[in-house]
């Protein structure tokens, strides 16, 4: 599994992506991580099939013990079907997620790991003396569904907003912004239900300050490619699979 | 799908296989309850002729009724069994995955501090198994108690067969309780062996998995 280390100022963020032994049928991707001090977070730490290449990554840069938290954005499979695997792993650690998933995520297998319930309006985490925002974005796609930000490296992991659909081998920046959009089309027509949900996203979004923006699936936007993405999605009609 | 996985899904399968069968053994028993009760009518209504059928009658539906009740005590066991075969399917699935992170983190810095989860799966997964086979041998057990009495089940229905010849006008009435009692002792007791088998090669399944670490 390929890693990217996005940010390295007092604390680490690094990114997981593109395991060339995933098997073929699973869709590709991204996990984030944030290092700070004997602190972490693992933030949408992925499925299944990705756990063992995911964890034989992450022990390269900290100590098993050191996973104080997890983070899922949303109740979906590649999300967070790892569950049941972490919570051998790491007994004592929390999983911060949307308090509407409590249930239905609990299915993954969940006897040790504390849930810590995120409430509709959001809520931030303290690692150690950095703060992480979790920040609404339901109905984008799921309808409860947190991001992660982080305003002292500006940067902003944004779960399946930004998502492309593209080959294991793809970069892992937007370079060319319009030959990307392909890429992201039909994902954010089909996957995202609410034109008023994203609406409401990029309203909020434009007013914080982002260096990077880190989805799920495909490529980080950097610099101008972030305007040029919330622009884009801005006119985009999405919840497509309703014929009108 | 690889032989250790499909050896793993086999043992829940199996395992929940049984259960389903003992099940039907409920009704098969429920069944010859029912008969039993008819029996008794018939007889009672064949006055003297019937008169050494009358006891047999009663001891039909003892069996049937041991019957409904060890079914339902194996029943439980496999149910029980079936959950801890998949609790035992987790763990090994765990223990497999486990092992690739030690695969692919060999050179990772840390990857000694993984040891311990390691070490606490494998621990866990050799209680597992041994849990496993016990409660199979405890499974093993209560399915030939069952099968003891579909013996003395068809023993009775010998005896009845006997006395319906010596019941007059009532003979086909009551020969029909005892072809009943034997068709379900014998239903029973294939079922049992089924289930018996099944659990002969889960145990021989089981035992190939001997954990590698």
């Amino acid at each position: 599994m390929k890693t990217i280390q996005l940010y390295d100022e007092g604390h680490q963020w690094f990114a997981f992506a593109r395991d060339p032994e995933k098997p073929e049928k699973i869709i590709d991707t991204n996990q984030y991580m944030v290092i700070h001090g004997k602190r972490v977070l693992l933030m949408d730490p992925g499925g299944i099939e990705i756990f063992a290449p995911m964890l034989g990554s992450i022990l390269h840069h900290t100590k098993i013990e050191n996973i104080t938290d997890l983070f899922a954005s949303h109740q979906d499979p590649d999300i967070i079907s790892s569950l049941g695997l972490w919570d051998q792993t790491l007994p004592k650690a929390r999983l911060h997620s949307p308090w509407l998933w409590e249930g239905f995520i609990r299915h993954f297998g969940m006897d040790n790991i504390e849930y810590v319930s995120i409430p509709d309006e959001g809520n931030s985490l303290d690692l150690d003396g950095v703060e992480l925002q979790f920040i609404p974005a339901h109905y984008l796609h799921s309808s409860g569904n947190f991001h992660v930000y982080d305003p002292k490296s500006k940067i902003m992991m944004c779960g399946d907003v930004g998502a492309a659909l593209e080959s294991p081998e793809a970069d892992m920046y937007v370079e060319d912004f319009d030959e990307h959009i392909p890429k992201m089309k039909l994902f954010h027509q089909r996957w995202m239900p609410s034109n008023r949900a994203k609406n409401d996203w990029i309203a909020r979004v434009r007013k914080m300050d982002i260096e990077m923006l880190c989805p799920q699936h495909g490529r980080i936007f950097k610099g101008e490619n972030i305007t040029k993405f919330l622009d884009w999605f801005e006119q985009l009609e999405v919840g497509l699979g309703v014929p009108k | 799908m690889s032989q250790t996985t499909r050896g793993q899904n086999n043992t829940v399968i199996g395992v929940a296989t049984i259960a389903a069968d003992l099940h039907k053994v409920m009704y098969i028993a429920w069944s010859v309850s029912i008969a039993a009760k008819n029996a008794m009518i018939i007889s009672a209504q064949a006055g003297e002729q019937a008169r050494s059928f009358q006891p047999l009658t009663r001891f039909i539906d003892e069996i049937a009724h041991t019957t409904i009740k060890s079914t339902e005590k194996v029943e439980h066991e496999s149910i029980s069994l079936t959950r801890l075969s998949a609790n035992y399917l987790r763990t090994r699935d765990a223990y497999t995955r486990f092992h690739q992170v030690d695969r692919i983190g060999k050179d990772a810095r840390y990857r000694h501090t993984f040891d311990q989860t390691i070490d606490k799966c494998l621990l866990q997964l050799q209680e597992q198994t041994q849990r496993l086979h016990q409660q199979l041998f405890r499974l093993n057990d209560f399915m030939q108690d069952l099968d003891m009495d579909m013996r003395a089940a068809l023993a009775v229905a010998s005896v009845c067969r006997i006395e319906a010849s010596r019941a007059g006008e009532y003979r086909n009435s009551l020969s029909v309780v005892a072809d009943d009692l034997e068709r379900a002792a014998r239903e029973i007791q294939n079922t049992v062996k089924e289930g018996m088998d099944r659990i002969h090669q889960l145990t021989i399944q089981d035992t190939e998995f001997e954990t590698e670490r």
